[in-house]
């Protein structure tokens, strides 16, 4: 019988797939400072108005305004002189203060940054082994448990969240310190920033649990997982296996946490008036400070996007159906084997541009639950 | 029959909840008197005539909470019928479709989807100047892809189901074969879906009116409530627990619905 | 034919079995052992719930040793699920329960994950089904089978096979000599031993079945459980598998459990037979034995299912009702047309069957025919009403789908479907119409108001034919129609199509991989391959006296007759 090799997977070019999520994200990153730098029109009044302040001024001082800014000169032109600078670091002079943003930015930036890795690393810390052990257990008290606190923590929003636990641990027990960052040195700035923390990573580990039971509980149900026991293969080995598959999913949906996580740096500064980055946006919004407001939001956005794609370049690369190679039994398949297959195979994980990977994909999609939007 | 209702229990009292929380948002009567404020009685404990105490202007806690509930319902329901209304008009086209249509759709769904919402919302809501109803149209359109790639994947794993192409056999017609075969097949992911959206629309929206972007200070809203807390947690803590407390069971009650109908809808499946 | 109790049967057929074991034993052992040596299996009362239903309702089963055991039944019929509780392997909310012997050394049947690893992979191993879901993804093939190894004292039944073609014990191999043992699976399984380093996904289903056998003999069971080995895999590899399946058994000595829905497969396969119905066994016992003096009125239907089928008086053909011409389609990126220059013609109350393996290009030609697909040239031309040639419109030609629950909508009832469908094309679509249209299809109009989930595959299909029905269609198409149902409902859905085609003057085009389902119902025969029509002829024509070389491959590989 001649050989159709059909149903054999072509491995999909490694450089060509980087390369492709390259060009979304320099698309995706132009598209949000379109967005940002829109922000300064986005404003009931006129720019130069709202660039004024909120004093009075005449209208000598806002012609110079007008100047200062280039109102005047044509929005495309307006737009590559704001990227431009902002590219060089030249963030503006805020509105509200009259410091140069960059100072203000950089002050506060590493308490934002810190109170992020520090959620991250509760919700992983404590939801991962939570997820993985509700799986285990599937169906009885143990996954029950866990999976309601993932319900509660995943809805409960994050201010309500952090105010009771304020209420109760700090202001009745005593146990944290109440508002702002203490006037200590780097370790009493982080016991500070404990409780908020903790707010932060409720909804975060909740998340994390969510997606590492679903992917877990996949694999325990999965066929090779019975091939493996019934062929009295070690249990270590077995469960080596399950986290492995397990672990792409996660990886893959830990882009979303990211959002989560920076987008959950305002509201939790918020709650406990921590001088971060946050709490800076917050009011800057509030006081219409739009250069503050433009460079706060692109760095964040920046941030999310670039770690979440680069999360997701990671996990691509860790899957051997992605990797280029040469197959050793390509020359040599043909010779021995005409195996035709009648069925076709559709387990592709990369969520792509492909109907049908997309529609295997949805399974995925349900499982993991519905996506925090937060 | 007793193991049954204990199985089903935190659905029973998730539908307990929102039925509360519907029937305070619909009869303002069961609310009067929620915004009266009396500086004399600023910020007191609880007692006989207010359950609950007062906040910084005089309010009584317990009905400004219930009164609370008009925007904590009314916004999301818009948001995530609005979102969902985008979204089956988008997904079943793209899904249906095919070809360049749905590679566009897809794009831009893509696109909006790798933007960080929650931050957006904030800073694009804030600028424009905020108010509940602002608030609410952004959440629409920063949820819809969501909902467009809900609906579309899930129609794509039934668009090469025979009984589609048995639909065209009949020339039954592209809107017809939509509606009543297509539509159908995604009908529970969609009404999951619904229940999902608004618990995450309760707290987006509260979220900014903590923030102080949503609601104007007089109306009667948890976030805002929050917010005005704040201060008073040493004073009178209730004002922070009631509307704490009621937005953190409200959402879970919705999330709790939405898990339930996601688990009916796999067991019909199988 | 006897008319002994099932119970007095069985323990015949026991003692007989245990007669004949030790006749086996005497003949194959050879090395002086003279002992009756207890069968492989013998499990009595098995009884096995699944979430609190009972499943198997009490299971007498004994399986000689060194012999090719088929398990045939329907699906649902608990064959798997026997299987399952054999090897320990029930899912978690499960009670299995009866007296289990293997190899005479009784078993616990409840017993815990640990106690079954003792048993699992030196004594008995369960191979799945589908070659693309049971490897690890992320390993090589290599790895995989070597994880099976067994290291020395694991297992812990007494072996006391002979053997000196047996492959090493494994004691504590070093990493060379685990490599070594793998690459000799390898080979003893047809693959080249490059396939160590490959990953699942590189290589084809059969290819993938063959590393899932290595994998499941690397432990070196005395007890192989397939099953249905071959189902996910073509008709050419089917063969080649199951004949290395063979030649394992023999020169391991172990005891193969073939299980599998075909029963010509298990009649060609297999020495002894047992059939399984509803949960229960209702016969068992030597191939012969079974295939010409069957004891339960269910294995005869079985067996009926292969022969011809009772022929109703057949029309004369009439005049052509499609006409396709040179038509061709190639798919945008695909290397080759799907299909090339293929013409047919179909006659009133004439049935031309269209034999092909998948990509042959036979449902593509149907999509064309019925106007799901356009064909790059050619064209499909329909008699018409009045004598005018026209395209096709839902009133010329309709199509039944291969999958039956897939092809009716989930959400709506028979009667929303069929009133539908009647509707839509112009005709009453009340209840009287309803119940005409389902009586016509041989359907019990107790299921008028039911949901396709509720309906079987046999009664799914019926409604579908009969939605086809609806609007009146001169030619039926049926791509696979009968392939997804089991074998005795086969038929009947097959008489089915025979009478609507006496009755109402049909022409069908039935479109089918399986030349012998195609044989017993087409007047007519073409063969596809590669997207062409390298035969056509009469049924008796193409049959006897067929002049492609690739029809007579296929007429050899149909299953002998089971009369």
């Amino acid at each position: 019988m001649p050989n159709e090799n059909v149903g054999r997977e072509e491995p999909l070019d490694a450089l060509k797939f980087l390369g492709k999520r390259l060009a979304n994200l320099i698309l995706l990153l132009f598209v949000l400072s379109l967005v940002t730098f829109g922000l300064l029109y986005m404003t009931n009044s006129d720019p130069a108005r709202t660039l004024a302040g909120a004093k009075k001024v005449s209208a000598e001082q806002l012609a110079a305004i007008r100047a200062q800014y280039h109102l005047d000169d044509p929005l495309w032109r307006q737009y590559l002189r704001w990227l431009n600078n902002l590219l060089h670091g030249d963030f503006g002079t805020s509105i509200r203060t009259q410091l140069p943003v960059s100072q203000m930015i950089g002050q506060r930036a590493w308490i934002t940054l810190a109170l992020a890795l520090l959620a991250l690393a509760i919700a992983l810390v404590i939801g991962l082994p939570l997820g993985i052990l509700a799986a285990r257990h599937n169906g009885r008290w143990q996954d029950r448990l866990v999976t309601a606190l993932a319900v509660a923590g995943l809805s409960a929003p994050s201010f309500a969240v952090g105010l009771l636990l304020l209420y109760g641990l700090s202001v009745q027990l005593g146990w944290f310190p109440i508002y702002g960052l203490g006037e200590g040195g780097f370790l009493d700035t982080l016991w500070h920033l404990l409780l908020p923390a903790i707010t932060l990573a409720v909804g975060l580990f909740a998340s994390v649990v969510k997606i590492s039971r679903a992917s877990l509980i996949k694999q325990v149900d999965s066929d090779y997982t019975l091939f493996a026991r019934s062929r009295g293969v070690a249990r270590w080995t077995i469960l080596a296996a399950q986290l492995r598959n397990a672990a792409l999913p996660i990886i893959t949906s830990s882009g979303l946490l990211i959002a989560t996580l920076v987008s959950g740096t305002v509201i939790v500064e918020t709650t406990f008036a921590i001088g971060g980055l946050g709490t800076l946006l917050q009011t800057s919004v509030t006081f219409k400070d739009i250069p503050t407001v433009q460079a706060i939001t692109m760095i964040m956005a920046t941030i999310i996007c670039v770690a979440t794609a680069v999360v997701d370049a990671l996990a691509a690369l860790v899957d051997p159906r992605l990797r280029v190679r040469r197959s050793p039994v390509a020359a040599v398949a043909s010779v021995v084997d005409p195996g035709n297959v009648r069925g076709t195979d559709n387990d592709g994980t990369i969520a792509g541009d492909d109907r049908a990977v997309d529609a295997a994909a949805h399974d995925a999609d349900a499982n993991a639950g519905k996506e925090n939007v937060r | 029959m007793m193991t049954r209702i204990w199985h089903r229990l935190p659905l029973i009292l998730a539908l307990a909840v929102l039925a509360v929380v519907v029937v305070f948002s619909v009869v303002p009567a069961l609310s009067a008197g929620a915004l009266d404020q009396d500086i004399m009685l600023s910020t007191s404990l609880p007692d006989a005539d207010h359950p609950l105490g007062t906040d910084s202007l005089g309010r009584d806690v317990f009905k400004l909470t219930l009164a609370g509930a008009k925007t904590a319902i009314i916004g999301p329901v818009t948001i995530a019928v609005g979102a969902m209304a985008v979204g089956l008009v988008f997904g079943l086209t793209a899904a249906y479709v095919g070809g360049w249509v749905d590679w566009i759709i897809s794009r831009i769904v893509e696109l909006m989807l790798s933007l960080p919402t929650l931050l957006l919302a904030i800073v694009v809501a804030g600028v424009i100047g905020g108010g509940y109803w602002t608030n609410v149209l952004v959440f629409v359109i920063l949820y819809a892809p969501y909902e467009v790639r809900l609906v579309r994947s899930g129609a794509l794993a039934h668009i090469n189901d025979p009984f589609l192409d048995a639909a065209r056999l009949l020339e039954l017609g592209p809107l017809r074969t939509l509606a009543f075969h297509l539509f159908p097949v995604i009908r529970p992911l969609v009404g999951a879906a619904l229940f999902l959206d608004m618990s995450n629309a309760l707290v987006s929206l509260s979220s900014l009116s903590f923030l102080g972007l949503g609601v104007s200070p007089q109306d009667a809203d948890w976030g805002r409530q929050l917010s005005d807390a704040r201060n008073l947690l040493f004073d009178n803590p209730y004002a922070a627990i009631a509307p704490g407390v009621a937005i953190i069971v409200t959402s879970i009650a919705l999330n709790i619905v939405g898990d339930f109908i996601t688990e009916q809808s796999e067991k019909a499946e199988r | 034919m006897s008319d002994k109790t099932v119970s007095s049967a069985n323990v015949a057929a026991n003692d007989a079995k245990l007669a004949h074991v030790a006749a086996n034993v005497a003949h194959a052992a050879n090395d002086g052992s003279a002992t009756v040596a207890s069968p492989a299996v013998r499990v009595t009362g098995l009884h096995v719930t699944i979430g609190g239903k009972e499943i198997i309702h009490g299971v007498d089963l004994t399986i000689p040793r060194d012999a090719t055991v088929a398990v045939v039944g329907e699906s649902g019929s608990g064959k798997s699920v026997t299987a399952k509780a054999l090897s320990g392997l029930l899912p978690d909310r499960s009670d299995a329960s009866g007296d289990y012997a293997l190899f005479g050394e009784p078993i616990n049947l409840e017993a815990g994950e640990r106690a079954w690893r003792r048993l699992r992979g030196g004594t008995i191993v369960w191979l799945p089904q589908d070659p693309f879901s049971s490897l690890d993804p992320l390993r090589t093939c290599g790895r995989q089978i070597e994880d099976g190894l067994r290291a020395a004292s694991r297992t812990g039944l007494a072996d006391d096979r002979a053997g000196d073609d047996r492959p090493v014990e494994s004691g504590r191999l070093t990493k060379t000599q685990r490599r070594a043992a793998v690459e000799r699976l390898l080979v003893d399984v047809g693959l080249s031993q490059a396939v160590y380093d490959a990953y699942p996904h590189e290589l084809s289903g059969g290819m993938r079945q063959r590393v899932a056998i290595a994998a499941a003999l690397a432990p070196d069971p005395r007890i192989l459980i397939a099953d249905e080995p071959t189902t996910a895999l073509d008709a050419s590899t089917q063969e080649t598998v199951l004949d290395l399946l063979e030649s394992l058994r023999s020169s391991r000595h172990m005891t193969l459990l073939l299980i599998t829905h075909d029963l010509a497969l298990a009649v060609e396969r297999a020495d002894h037979l047992v059939v399984f119905h509803g949960g229960q066994v209702v016969e068992e016992g030597g191939r012969d034995q079974v295939v010409h003096h069957p004891r339960s009125p269910y294995t005869r239907e079985l067996l009926d299912a292969h022969t011809r089928l009772a022929v109703t008086d057949k029309p004369a053909p009439g005049d052509v009702v499609m006409r396709a011409d040179h038509l061709r389609k190639t798919f945008a990126g695909a290397a080759a047309p799907a299909v090339d220059d293929v013409s047919l013609d179909v006659r009133a109350g004439e049935i031309l069957g269209l034999v092909g393996e998948s990509g042959s290009g036979k449902s593509t030609v149907a999509r064309c025919i019925v106007g799901l697909e356009t064909p790059d040239s050619g064209n499909v031309v329909y008699a018409g009403n009045d004598g005018k040639p026209t395209g096709w419109s839902r009133g010329e030609a309709q199509l039944v789908f291969q999958n039956p629950y897939g092809s009716l909508n989930p959400t709506m009832t028979v009667r929303q479907t069929l009133a539908e469908a009647l509707r839509v094309s112009g005709k009453p679509a009340d209840d009287a119409a309803v119940r005409a249209l389902v009586a016509k299809v041989g359907l019990e109009s107790e299921f008028i108001d039911r949901k396709p989930g509720t309906l079987s595959g046999g009664q799914c299909q019926r409604v579908a034919i009969a939605r086809a029905l609806a609007p009146e269609p001169k030619l039926l198409v049926a791509d696979e129609a009968v392939t997804a149902l089991d074998a005795n409902i086969q038929t009947h859905v097959l008489e089915t199509l025979l009478e609507l085609r006496s009755r109402l003057g049909l022409a069908m085009l039935f479109i089918s991989h399986d030349l012998d389902t195609v044989r017993r119902i087409a007047d007519r025969i073409a063969v596809m391959r590669h997207g062409e029509i390298v035969e056509t002829g009469t049924t008796d024509q193409v049959m006897s006296h067929p002049r492609h070389d690739y029809v007579r491959t296929l007429i050899a590989a149909m299953p002998p007759a089971l009369d």
